[in-house]
C-alpha cells in the first residue's frame, strides 16, 4: 500500500469530504458586483419602448455615436439629459445639437424612438437632427424573437 | 438537525451553511450575464437624411425608388397599411417580393423611404425592416412631408387616393 494513504490513515477524524467553497463565493460576488455596476452603464439615452422587427442590422456600439432619444410623451432626450419637448422649445434641442455638430462633425446620431409615436413625430425630430447638420442617422429597434 | 454539511461527527457545527447562498449569488450572475449581452447587442437601420437643398438637380425620375407608407397604419394593424413603390400600390404581403425584384442586380440603388404624418412609427419601422430584408442597402429618409415642392421632382406621387 501507498504511504500516502498510510498518512491519511493515520488521523480520521481531520478528514473533511466538503471542498472549500469560500474561495469560490468571493469570486462570484465580485463578478456579481462588476455586473451590476456594468448593467445600468450599457443603457444609453431615455427608456423608450423600441419597436420589434425581424431583421434589423448590428449597429456597432462607438465612442461618436449621438444617441437621441424621442419618448411617447414626445419629450426630446439628447443622451441621458431631457432638451425639449418636441413642438415646444425644440430651438434649445437644436442649439445644443448644432454646438455637438461644430465640436465634432460627421457624427453618427441614433433615434431611440417609442413605438407608441407617429412616424409624423419621428420624421420632425429628424428633420431637426437634419438641420443641426447631421446627416448619418440610425434607427434603433428591438429584435423581436419571433418571426 | 439541519443538513450537516462540515461538521465534525458529534461535535457542534460553526460553519454557517453557505451552498444556498452560493446558489443564489450563481443564479444572479447568470442572469445579469444574460442581460448584459442581450443589452450590448445595438440593431437598428442605418439610413441617411439627404440635404435638403437638393432640389436644384434633382436626379432622372427612373431611377427613383420612393417608398412611400400612407394612412390609416394605426398601432398594431400592420395590414391596414397602403404601401407604395413610386405610383404603384403594392400590397404589405407582396412587398418583399416586390423590393426584391427591384433591388436585382443593383444592390447600391438607393431607396428613399417615407411615411404619412399619422402612420404608427412601428409600422413604419416594419415596413422599413422588410425593404431593407428585400436587399436594399441606401435607405434615405426623406424629411419634408411627400407632396411638398421638394417631394413632386423626385418622382413620388402627390396625391395618391
Amino acid at each position: 500500500m501507498p504511504s500516502v494513504f498510510k498518512r491519511w490513515r493515520s488521523e480520521p477524524l481531520e478528514v473533511t469530504s466538503d471542498p472549500n467553497v469560500i474561495p469560490l463565493i468571493d469570486v462570484t460576488l465580485v463578478l456579481l458586483i462588476i455586473f451590476m455596476v456594468i448593467t445600468p452603464m450599457l443603457q444609453v439615452g431615455a427608456a423608450v419602448q423600441l419597436p420589434m422587427t425581424t431583421h434589423p442590422e448590428e449597429i456597432k456600439r462607438e465612442e461618436k455615436q449621438l444617441t437621441v432619444s424621442l419618448r411617447h410623451d414626445l419629450s426630446v432626450y439628447i443622451g441621458d439629459t431631457r432638451y425639449a419637448t418636441l413642438y415646444g422649445d425644440l430651438s434649445k434641442f437644436e442649439a445644443k445639437m448644432k454646438e455637438l455638430n461644430a465640436r465634432n462633425p460627421g457624427r453618427q446620431v441614433l433615434i431611440k424612438a417609442d413605438r407608441r409615436v407617429k412616424y409624423g413625430d419621428v420624421r420632425n425630430l429628424m428633420k431637426s437632427v437634419q438641420a443641426s447638420g447631421f446627416a448619418n442617422v440610425g434607427l434603433i429597434v428591438d429584435k423581436s424573437r419571433r418571426s | 438537525m439541519g443538513i450537516q454539511v462540515g461538521g465534525r461527527r458529534g461535535g457542534p457545527m460553526s460553519d454557517p451553511n453557505v451552498i444556498p447562498f452560493i446558489d443564489i449569488c450563481l443564479v444572479l450572475l447568470i442572469i445579469f450575464m444574460i442581460v448584459v449581452t442581450v443589452l450590448i447587442a445595438q440593431v437598428g437601420y442605418l439610413s441617411k437624411l439627404p440635404p435638403r437643398a437638393q432640389t436644384q438637380t434633382p436626379p432622372s425620375a427612373s431611377e427613383q425608388i420612393v417608398i412611400r407608407v400612407t394612412s390609416p397604419c394605426g398601432p398594431g394593424q400592420l395590414s391596414s397599411c397602403r404601401v407604395f413603390i413610386n405610383r404603384e400600390e403594392v400590397p404589405p404581403g407582396q412587398l418583399l417580393g416586390r423590393v426584391q425584384q427591384i433591388m436585382q442586380g443593383r444592390s447600391t440603388q438607393m431607396i428613399f423611404f417615407t411615411a404619412d404624418d399619422d402612420v404608427n412609427y412601428e409600422n413604419a419601422m416594419r415596413i422599413l425592416d422588410v425593404v431593407r430584408q428585400g436587399g436594399a442597402r441606401n435607405i434615405g429618409i426623406l424629411t419634408e412631408p411627400i407632396g411638398a415642392t421638394a417631394s413632386e421632382s423626385m418622382g413620388s406621387p402627390a396625391t395618391v387616393q
